[in-house]
């Protein structure tokens, strides 16, 4: 059994459909690619996995580690282990990032039947995971994304992801905005999680992650569809060729 | 501000307490200096009545209800040390002052800082020095508005407070206001004057509670003089309930250089109505208004706010922020008046309200009236429920949605319990806030 399957998946959002038929199968210990340009309908795929309302799903199905995903609230998606890394993280005046995190970290665990860690384990497990994305303590301080740089906001969800353990993280546009170096780091995090029970799907515009974060598998998202799928030298190809070339 | 005060003195409220006068002031021997002031007072106060909402002042106030009961005028209760100790701040080193219906509970009372100079008004009433008769209710119009004509009328004990001259007092001054309804429908009249000295600098806390079970009612007056160079923050926290009605009106003058900081938390209460109005006496001088209020159930709670620039190089800074639920309505009044002599000023003002029902009210509305050229103004009023985004980033995370809204209208009212800068109270504000919180997120 798959990890995800989406089927004929039609969304849209008001009276515009955007996504008109999507097939994508994801097993555990994959990494998938997912490329397109602009409009194409990249985010609008991760948002509905993800159970963002605004988006109304018409047709299709989603099935995540064998149940209906989109009979889920989003928050229980989130417990079960679909984690969605923002392309644009929201900045939360107020609410500080380790008390954001800690709470949803015992969300996360009580819905999975493990113990709510203390403030000591708490503290040992951020110390851990902080280490992967080079994330300083000031940083955990502050309000959520607050007057964070963009480099800093992308680090922070791929914290937020090693903190959470998820089976099935979607990476939207996580390297958009990013320099080389910071590239590196969230990349490298990404690459340190990966294991053979879990999944990526790592959506981008440029080929440029996909050194950093080898994909398995490669999909072409153009007009709301998927138009072509293949192994990493897909992305190359596209890259050589541009977006010109699939349509 | 105008006297048109629509009368009802055939109220039962003025009545009743109009008819109380003659015994109350014989109870006490005052100096013939204050009686005549409370003799004025009384005849103010009938002579206005309870105003109605043809009032501009209190166009969102209804006060009607007042007349359903029957207010008794008595400040001679007392109360054991173990109940008066129970509103302290756990844990907590602080000068403290205890009041039951604003009368002086001289027995559990403690100073412990050097540079305070500390009488309860009683001791001051009845043998008024000419220099007390000097500032007392001098920046006051005490028939400008029959609340603080009834409190004038009756207040009978008090703090008078002395922040001594390029003193730095250590510890919180804690006044803690009881009132109590353990034997009648009580109505009292605390009065609080402090003078902060030359380059004096403190930190004063008043906080309100009530015992007993009978409908209370309490109509303070606090008169705040800062001298050149002085430095006060003065906190006014209502954790009041269902049975207690309050108001409490805040007078500040500011000499030049002085720094005033006001943070008032209406936490809980049924019925609660703040005017908080600062005027600047000197130049370079800055004052900072912060506010939080939790209004729910059917409750009430309203601020108006006033700060009058009537100097030239000072700036005001005005933060008010609250939450409405369920049926409960909430009033936002800030005035800036700003003098032709007032130039190179800055006044800010701004209200954001967050309304958790569709039954919950938000009444807000500024008033800038601006008489001098050279002067930066700005104000902003928002109403609304949460962000969107925020609650979709939080709940994306595993965060129930209950808990999303928790964490973000905690840190909505943090924001201005943040303002005090005492650990300790800071902490004891703060769980009340997000315990009262959670019951709104079951």
């Amino acid at each position: 059994m798959s990890l995800l399957s989406i089927k004929n998946l039609k969304a849209r959002i008001g009276d515009k459909e955007i996504l008109h038929g999507v097939n994508i199968e994801v097993n555990r210990g994959e990494i998938h690619a997912i490329m397109g340009p602009n409009g194409s309908g990249k985010s609008t795929l991760a948002a509905v996995l993800a159970g963002r309302n605004e988006f109304e799903v018409t047709s299709g199905e989603v099935e995540f580690m064998g149940e209906n995903l989109l009979d889920l609230p989003a928050e229980i998606r989130a417990r079960k282990g679909l984690f969605l890394a923002f392309q644009y993280p929201v900045e939360i005046p107020g609410v500080s990032n380790t008390n954001f995190i800690k709470t949803a970290v015992n969300e996360v665990r009580k819905y999975r039947g493990l113990e709510t860690l203390d403030a000591m384990d708490f503290l040992a497990l951020i110390k851990e995971k902080s280490s992967l994305v080079e994330i300083d303590k000031s940083f955990l301080s502050r309000s959520v994304n607050e007057g964070f740089s963009g480099g800093e906001k992308k680090r922070n969800e791929i914290f937020q992801m090693a903190m959470l353990d998820p089976v099935l993280s979607v990476l939207d546009e996580t390297d958009s905005g990013l320099d080389i170096d910071a590239l590196r780091v969230v990349a490298n995090g990404v690459n340190q999680l990966r294991t053979k029970d879990n999944a990526s799907i790592v959506i981008t515009h440029y080929q440029r992650l996909l050194d950093y974060i080898v994909p398995d598998f490669v999909h072409i998202l153009y007009n709301g569809q998927i138009v072509k799928t293949g192994g990493k030298e897909l992305a190359v190809e596209l890259e050589e060729k541009g977006y010109d070339w699939i349509k | 501000m105008n006297n048109n005060i629509t009368k009802i003195n055939n109220s039962k409220f003025v009545q009743s307490l109009a008819g109380q006068f003659d015994d109350y002031l014989k109870t006490y021997e005052l100096s013939h200096e204050v009686k005549k002031l409370q003799e004025r007072s009384m005849q103010c106060f009938t002579d206005q009545g309870l105003p109605t909402q043809k009032h501009e002042d209190y166009k969102y106030t209804k006060l009607a209800f007042l007349n359903n009961y029957d207010f008794k005028v008595n400040n001679l209760n007392v109360i054991s040390k173990e109940i008066a100790e129970e509103f302290a701040f756990k844990g907590l080193e602080a000068n403290i002052l205890f009041f039951l219906n604003g009368s002086y509970l001289a027995d559990f009372s403690k100073i412990i800082d050097e540079g305070i100079v500390f009488n309860n008004l009683n001791e001051d009433l009845e043998n008024t020095s000419p220099e007390f008769l000097e500032e007392f209710g001098k920046s006051i119009d005490i028939c400008n508005d029959p609340f603080l004509s009834l409190n004038t009328a009756f207040f009978m004990d008090g703090v008078n407070l002395t922040i001594e001259k390029n003193k730095k007092i250590e510890h919180a001054i804690h006044i803690v206001q009881i009132f109590d309804g353990r034997v009648e429908e009580n109505a009292s009249f605390p009065r609080t004057f402090i003078r902060a000295e030359e380059s004096s600098e403190a930190f004063i806390i008043e906080t309100f509670h009530k015992i007993g079970e009978e409908v209370t009612f309490s109509s303070q007056v606090s008169e705040v003089f800062l001298a050149e160079n002085a430095r006060l923050e003065y906190a006014h926290v209502q954790i009041l309930p269902q049975s207690h009605f309050f108001i409490g009106k805040t007078f500040i003058s500011q000499n030049a250089d002085s720094f005033y900081n006001d943070i008032t938390l209406s936490l809980e209460g049924k019925f609660i109505r703040n005017n908080l109005y600062a005027k600047h006496c000197g130049s370079n001088v800055e004052t900072h208004y912060n506010g939080f209020y939790f209004a729910s159930q059917k409750n009430y709670i309203d601020n108006h706010t006033f700060i009058e620039h009537a100097e030239p190089n000072c700036s005001s800074n005005e933060v008010y922020k609250g939450i409405i639920s369920d049926e409960a309505t909430a009033v936002f009044n800030g005035k800036i008046l700003v003098r032709p002599q007032a130039q190179k000023i800055n006044a800010y003002q701004s209200n954001k309200n967050i309304l958790l029902s569709d039954t919950a009210t938000i009444n807000t509305k500024p008033e800038l009236e601006i008489y001098a050229d050279d002067v930066k103004c700005s104000h902003g009023a928002t109403s609304g429920s949460l962000d969107e985004e925020h609650l979709f980033y939080l709940i994306s995370r595993g965060i129930s949605p209950e808990a999303a809204k928790g964490l973000l209208l905690s840190a909505f009212g943090e924001e201005i319990i943040d303002k005090i800068k005492i650990e300790t109270i800071r902490e004891q504000l703060s769980d009340i806030f997000e315990e009262k919180l959670a019951g709104k997120m079951q």
